[in-house]
C-alpha cells in the first residue's frame, strides 16, 4: 500500500468514480495534503468528457487528459481501475472499503468518501418513438461525437452509418430522454443538451460550411456563463432552430434518408426529409449509483440522483459521505469541476489532520560543477514498434554527446516511475535532465518532483518533444538534431532562482453576502483566520432580497443562521461598511489596505476571496415607478418576505421575463430569472387558487431538476406565454389600473390582461468590480463580472494565483451554486494556506536597471499589468512573484532590459543553430 | 529543384500548438522531417530577431505555430508574434527575399490535424520557393 511512503499525510480519502469531478476531486484533496484512493470501473480514467469531441467554448478535452495522466502518476494517488467498491463498514474518519478488481480484492481505510460516478447518456432504443433501433442513420449526440472527433474513425469529418456518405442536411431532435416528453423520458431536464447540440451543429458547419443544420427544440436553455453569446454566434452561422416537437421519423421511400414530420410554429404541419437524425439523449445516473449509495446508507433524490440539502451542497445524509458532478443530478461540466472541489474541501474538513510535508526542499548547489546531463526517453505505450527501432541508435548517439551522464528508458506504465526517475538522477549525480516524451506539458509537474526528489533545482531541464514524429530514416536524423539541441540547451541552464516567502496562514474575503460568508465559514471551520469585509453596514447581501430556493426552502432562515454564525466564529473578524482601497502582494503575502470608519490599515493575508456580488437593474421599461403593482423582482420578493400575505388578495398577477437581459446591450441571460418566477407563481397560486397567473417569457429555462416545478406550474394552471423580442409585451398603467398586452404566438392573437400586480424579472448585473480587479491583477468579462483562470478547468480561480471567486460576482446564479462555489474556492485556498513558504521566481522575466530607459513598454505589454516603474531606483521592476513567465516583455523591450533566464535569447539563438547543424553536415 | 529538401524552423506555443501535437499524434500524423520543433512558453516571447538568426543559421522557413487569438493563456501574446511575423516579412521584402519565408499559423487543439497541414503547407511553399539564398 501507498501508506508505507515515508510521507506523513492528513487522511486518506475515496473516491469513486474518474471521471472529470472524481480526477479533480482527487487532485484537490492531494494538494491539500491528502492521499486518495481513486476507483474506476473502466480501464482507463476519464470517464464522459473523455469521450466528447470538445467542450465549450474552445478547447478543453486536452485539460481532461492532463489531468488523467496526473491522476495516473501522482505518488499521492492510488489508481484502481476496473475496480468497484464491493463492501463498505465504519463511519467518518474510520471507513473500510473493499475494492475488488482484476488482482481480487483489497480492504483499505479511509477517512471520507466521495462519490463522483459521473453519469449515462439515455439509452433510447428502449422506445419507438425515436426509430433509434430501426434506421440507421438515426444515431445518438454521443455517437456524433465520436464520429467528429479528430482521432475518431474518420478524422472528424462524420459519415453516415447506411452508406459512408458525408451527410448534407442534419437534423438534432432536443429533449431525447428529458421533460418527460415520452413516457420513458426523466421528469428533469438534463440541463447540458441545448449547449452540446449547439456546438455539434457548429462544429459540423465548421468542417463542412455547406451543410444544413437544424435544431428541433422546445425551449432553448443556454443559461451559462457565456452560454448566451455562443447561441447567438450560433445563429449567425447559420444553425437553424425549429421550435417543435417532432411527431414521428420514417423512411424517405426508396432511400435512407429519413423524413420528419413535425408542426411549425404558424400551426402548419411540415415534412421535411435529412440525411442524419441525431438524438440529443439526456442524462441518466450511473447505473452503479443505487446499490453503491445502499450499502453506503446514502439516500436518493426521487430522480435516483443523490440527495443533497439545498443548502449543504456536496453533503449527503451520511457523515464523512460527499458527491459531485453527475451523481448530484444533470450537471454540464463546469459545475461537476465545482462541485468537485467543494466536495475535496468538505471531505478534508471532515477529517482534519496534520500532514508533514510542509518543509521545503534544499536544492544542491550545482553552479561548479561540470554539466552531467541525464537524459530520459519515456514512450508512451501508443508508439508502435517502427518509432522503438529508432530508439537504439539514438540512444547510442546520445551517449556519444560532450556532458552526458546517463541514457535511460523509462517505463510510463509503471507507477513508480518517476520515483525511479529521482533516484536515478540522484545514484547517477545527475545535475541537469533532457526528459523526452509524447506528453511533454502532462509530465512537467511530475518531472519537476521527481527533481526535487534529488535535491536539484526543477529549472535544470528541458523537454524534447517525441510526438507527431516519423519513422523514416530521416526522422532519425531529425532527433539526433532535436537530442543534440536539448543537450546543448541542457549544458547552458543555470540554476533559476527561488526565494522563500513565508505564507500568511490568513484569508481576506470581500464581500458579505451569502458567498462571502459560506467561504468565510468554510475556511474558519479548517482553522484559517479569516477577515471579512462588507461595504454595506450589515451582512447578508443581495439575499436579504431572497425569498426562497426553487425547492421552496426558507433562505431568510438559513441566512439568519450564517449571520449569527459568521459573528460568533473566534476565528472571523468582521468589518462592515468597509472597503478595500489598495492592495500588493502576491499569492501567501499580500497586503491590502482597508478603509474603516474614517481608518485605513493594512491586512496581511495569504489568499483573498472576491465576492462582490449582483443586483438586478431598475428596468427603464414596462411602466416601472409608473405604478406601485409594478415591481422589480427583488422587490417583489422583499415584499413577500415582510409580508407573505402581500398579494395574497390580487385577482391577477403577471410575470415579465428577461427584462434588459438578452439583449443587445446585455447579451446573457441572468439565468436564475426563469425558475424564480415559475416558484413565485406557484406560491402565489397556493394562497390564492382563484389568483390568475400569467408568466410571459421568451425561453423557459428551469433547467436541470428545476424542471419539476415549471411541470407543477402547468398543472394548476399557471398560463405560459411565450413572447418574442420584436413583439415584446405593452405595459399600461389605466387610471389605477394595469394593462398588459401580449400576443400569443399559439393562438396568434393579441391577449388583453388586467393585473393588479406585475413582477419584472430584470438583469442581473454585478457589483462594480474595476478597482478590486486591478488590485489583485484579475479582470472582467465584456458585462463586468470576474473571468476565470484561462488555465480552464479552474472555475473559482482567478488569473492571479491566490485570488478566487465566488458567488454572483463571477455570474448569476442560485444560492446552492454559490454555495458550493464558496466551498470549492476554500479548498482550492487551503493548497496555498497549508503551505509555510512559497517559492517565488524561477522562469521569470528580470529587469536589467542599468538598461532600463523607463520607456513604459513592458508596463503595457504584459497581460497581467504586473511590472511598474520603481520611481525611488528609476527603473521598471518586475515582482518574481507575479510574474507569470510567459516572456512577452521580454521580447517588446526595445532596449533589451529584460532577460527570460529559463528560455533566453541566446539560448534560442543557439538552439537553432543546432538544429540546422545537423543539415548542413549531410 | 526536385530534390531540394527544405530546413524549417517552427517556433510553436507550449499551450495550443502542443495540445494540437497531441491530437496529430493520437491521429497518427507526423511533422515532415524537415521541420524542427522550438518549443516557447508563449509565442509572445518570439522576437523578430528569433527569426531572422533562424533564416540566417541556414532555414530555409520559419514558421510561428500559436494560439487562436482568443484563448490565449497569456490574453494575447499571439498578437504580438503576428506583429513580428509581419515586421519580418517587411524586412525581407526590403532585402528582396521573398516575405512567405516567414509565416504564422492558428493552432487549435479540436483540430490536431492543423499542426501537421501547416507544417506540410509550409514546406511545399518552401520548396517552390528554393533554398534561402541568405544562407
Amino acid at each position: 500500500m501507498a501508506g508505507t511512503n515515508e510521507k506523513k499525510f492528513k487522511g486518506n480519502v475515496l473516491v469513486v468514480g474518474g471521471g472529470v469531478a472524481g480526477m479533480n476531486a482527487a487532485l484537490d484533496l492531494v494538494a491539500q495534503g491528502y492521499h486518495v484512493d481513486l476507483v474506476e470501473k473502466e480501464a482507463e480514467l476519464g470517464g464522459t468528457v473523455a469521450k466528447l469531441h470538445r467542450l465549450y467554448p474552445l478547447c478543453s478535452c486536452c485539460k481532461a487528459a492532463n489531468r488523467a495522466t496526473a491522476c495516473a502518476q501522482h505518488p499521492d494517488i492510488r489508481v484502481w481501475t476496473e475496480s468497484t467498491v464491493s463492501a463498505v463498514t465504519g463511519s467518518v474518519g474510520d471507513f473500510k472499503v473493499t475494492v475488488s478488481g482484476p488482482s481480487g480484492e483489497e480492504t483499505l481505510d479511509a477517512g471520507a468518501v466521495v462519490l463522483a460516478l459521473g453519469v449515462e447518456p439515455f439509452d433510447p432504443s428502449v422506445y419507438d418513438t425515436y426509430a433509434y433501433a430501426q434506421f440507421e442513420n438515426v444515431i445518438t449526440s454521443v455517437e456524433l461525437e465520436w464520429l467528429q472527433k479528430p482521432v475518431g474513425p474518420f478524422q472528424g469529418i462524420p459519415k453516415r452509418p447506411s452508406d459512408g456518405e458525408v451527410p448534407k442536411k442534419v437534423a438534432w431532435l432536443q429533449c431525447v430522454g428529458s421533460r418527460e416528453i415520452n413516457k420513458c423520458d426523466a421528469p428533469y431536464c438534463s440541463s447540458v443538451c441545448c449547449m452540446y447540440a449547439l456546438k455539434e451543429a457548429v462544429q459540423l458547419k465548421d468542417a463542412l460550411p455547406e451543410a444544413e443544420t437544424t435544431i428541433f427544440y422546445m425551449d432553448m436553455r443556454t443559461h451559462g456563463k457565456g452560454y448566451e453569446r455562443y447561441f447567438n454566434e450560433a445563429k449567425e452561422k447559420g444553425v437553424r432552430l425549429v421550435r417543435s416537437r417532432i411527431h414521428s421519423i420514417e423512411k424517405a421511400a426508396g432511400t435512407e434518408n429519413l423524413t420528419l414530420e413535425y408542426v411549425d410554429e404558424e400551426g402548419k404541419k411540415q415534412e421535411e426529409v435529412f440525411d442524419l437524425v441525431v438524438l440529443s439523449v439526456g442524462l441518466r445516473p450511473s447505473a452503479e449509483l443505487e446499490e453503491l449509495a445502499g450499502k453506503l446508507g446514502v439516500q436518493l433524490s426521487e430522480d435516483h440522483y443523490a440527495a443533497t440539502d439545498t443548502f449543504k451542497p456536496a453533503e449527503t445524509n451520511v457523515p464523512g459521505v460527499f458527491v459531485c458532478g453527475g451523481t448530484t443530478g444533470p450537471r454540464d461540466v463546469h459545475q461537476s469541476v465545482v462541485e468537485a472541489a467543494a466536495a475535496a474541501a468538505k471531505a478534508a474538513t471532515a477529517i482534519k489532520g496534520t500532514s508533514s510535508n510542509g518543509t521545503s526542499p534544499e536544492f544542491r548547489d550545482v553552479s561548479g560543477e561540470e554539466p552531467a546531463i541525464g537524459v530520459v526517453i519515456s514512450l508512451c505505450p501508443s508508439k508502435g514498434p517502427d518509432f522503438s527501432g529508432l530508439m537504439d541508435p539514438l540512444v547510442s548517439f546520445v551517449q556519444g554527446l560532450s556532458g552526458v551522464a546517463f541514457v535511460e528508458r523509462l517505463d510510463l506504465t509503471d507507477g513508480e516511475a518517476f520515483a525511479r526517475l529521482g533516484q536515478l538522477l540522484s545514484d547517477k549525480k545527475a545535475n541537469r535532465l533532457v526528459y523526452a516524451s509524447c506528453t511533454p506539458i502532462m509530465h512537467q509537474e511530475l518531472v519537476e518532483w521527481a527533481m526535487k526528489e534529488a535535491g536539484l533545482n526543477p529549472s535544470l531541464y528541458d523537454f524534447v518533444d517525441l510526438r507527431a514524429l516519423g519513422t523514416a530514416p530521416a526522422d532519425l536524423e531529425r532527433l539526433k538534431d532535436l537530442f543534440r539541441t536539448a543537450v546543448l540547451r541542457a549544458r547552458l541552464l543555470e540554476p533559476m532562482t527561488y526565494t522563500q516567502v513565508p505564507v500568511h496562514k490568513a484569508a481576506l474575503v470581500v464581500g458579505g453576502g451569502l458567498a462571502g460568508m459560506e467561504t468565510a465559514l468554510a475556511l474558519a471551520d479548517m482553522d484559517v483566520p479569516v477577515t471579512l469585509i462588507e461595504k454595506k453596514d450589515t451582512l447578508g447581501g443581495h439575499a436579504v432580497k431572497v425569498r426562497s430556493t426553487w425547492k421552496g426552502e426558507s433562505v431568510q432562515e438559513f441566512l439568519k443562521d450564517r449571520i449569527q454564525k459568521v459573528q460568533d466564529h473566534p476565528k472571523i473578524t468582521v468589518l462592515t461598511s468597509a472597503q478595500v482601497v489598495g492592495a500588493r502582494g502576491f499569492a501567501g503575502n499580500f497586503i491590502s489596505t482597508v478603509a474603516h470608519n474614517g481608518d485605513k490599515k493594512e491586512i496581511e493575508h495569504g489568499v483573498v476571496v472576491l465576492a462582490t456580488g449582483a443586483h438586478s437593474i431598475k428596468p427603464d421599461e414596462y411602466g416601472y415607478g409608473t405604478h406601485p403593482g409594478i415591481y422589480r423582482w427583488s422587490d417583489f420578493t422583499k415584499k413577500m418576505i415582510d409580508d407573505p400575505q402581500a398579494f395574497k388578495d390580487a385577482r391577477s398577477a403577471v410575470f415579465i421575463q428577461c427584462v434588459g437581459s438578452r439583449e443587445a446591450q446585455r447579451p446573457y441571460c441572468s439565468r436564475l430569472c426563469c425558475t424564480f418566477a415559475v416558484r413565485s407563481a406557484i406560491d402565489l397560486k397556493a394562497q390564492n387558487p382563484d389568483m390568475d397567473v400569467y408568466v410571459l417569457y421568451r425561453e423557459l429555462r428551469t433547467f436541470g431538476e428545476r424542471e419539476r416545478i415549471y411541470k407543477e406550474a402547468r398543472e394548476k394552471g399557471i398560463v405560459f406565454i411565450r413572447y418574442d423580442l420584436d413583439s415584446k409585451p405593452q405595459v399600461k398603467v389605466e387610471g389605477d389600473r394595469l394593462k398588459v398586452t401580449v400576443v400569443d404566438p399559439i393562438l396568434d392573437r393579441e391577449l388583453v390582461l388586467t393585473p393588479d400586480v406585475i413582477s419584472l424579472q430584470t438583469a442581473i448585473v454585478p457589483a462594480q468590480a474595476a478597482d478590486l480587479a486591478a488590485f489583485y491583477k484579475v479582470s472582467l468579462n465584456e458585462d463586468g463580472f470576474y473571468t476565470e483562470s484561462p488555465a480552464k478547468m479552474r472555475p473559482v480561480d482567478g488569473e492571479t494565483e491566490g485570488v478566487f471567486f465566488a458567488g454572483l460576482a463571477l455570474a448569476p446564479k442560485a444560492v446552492e451554486e454559490s454555495l458550493a462555489e464558496a466551498w470549492a474556492v476554500a479548498g482550492r485556498a487551503k493548497r496555498i494556506l497549508d503551505q509555510d513558504v512559497m517559492l517565488v521566481g524561477g522562469a521569470v522575466a528580470e529587469v536589467d536597471p542599468d538598461k532600463c530607459a523607463v520607456c513604459l513598454t513592458c508596463v503595457r505589454t504584459c497581460p497581467f499589468g504586473i511590472p511598474f516603474i520603481d520611481s525611488l531606483q528609476g527603473h521598471a521592476f518586475i515582482d518574481p512573484a507575479l510574474c507569470q513567465g510567459c516572456g512577452m516583455c521580454v521580447s517588446e523591450c526595445p532596449g533589451k532590459a529584460i532577460s527570460f533566464r529559463r528560455l533566453s535569447d541566446d539560448q534560442i539563438l543557439q538552439m537553432t543553430q543546432s538544429l540546422m547543424q545537423g543539415s548542413s553536415a549531410h | 529543384m526536385s530534390d531540394f529538401e527544405p530546413q524549417i524552423v517552427a517556433f510553436c506555443c507550449s499551450n495550443c500548438a502542443s495540445s494540437a501535437a497531441q491530437i496529430s499524434e493520437k491521429m497518427a500524423l507526423s511533422l515532415p522531417p524537415n521541420v524542427k520543433v522550438i518549443q516557447l512558453p508563449c509565442t509572445g516571447r518570439l522576437d523578430s530577431l528569433h527569426l531572422l538568426k533562424a533564416l540566417e543559421a541556414g532555414a530555409d522557413g520559419v514558421y510561428v505555430a500559436g494560439c487562436q487569438p482568443d484563448s490565449c493563456q497569456y490574453k494575447h501574446g499571439v498578437e504580438k508574434a503576428e506583429k513580428k511575423v509581419r515586421y519580418v516579412q517587411g524586412v525581407l521584402t526590403d532585402l528582396g527575399l521573398e516575405p512567405e519565408r516567414v509565416a504564422l499559423y492558428h493552432m487549435m487543439a479540436g483540430k490536431g490535424q492543423l499542426f501537421v497541414e501547416a507544417a506540410e503547407q509550409m514546406v511545399e511553399k518552401i520548396k517552390e520557393l528554393g533554398p534561402n539564398p541568405a544562407k
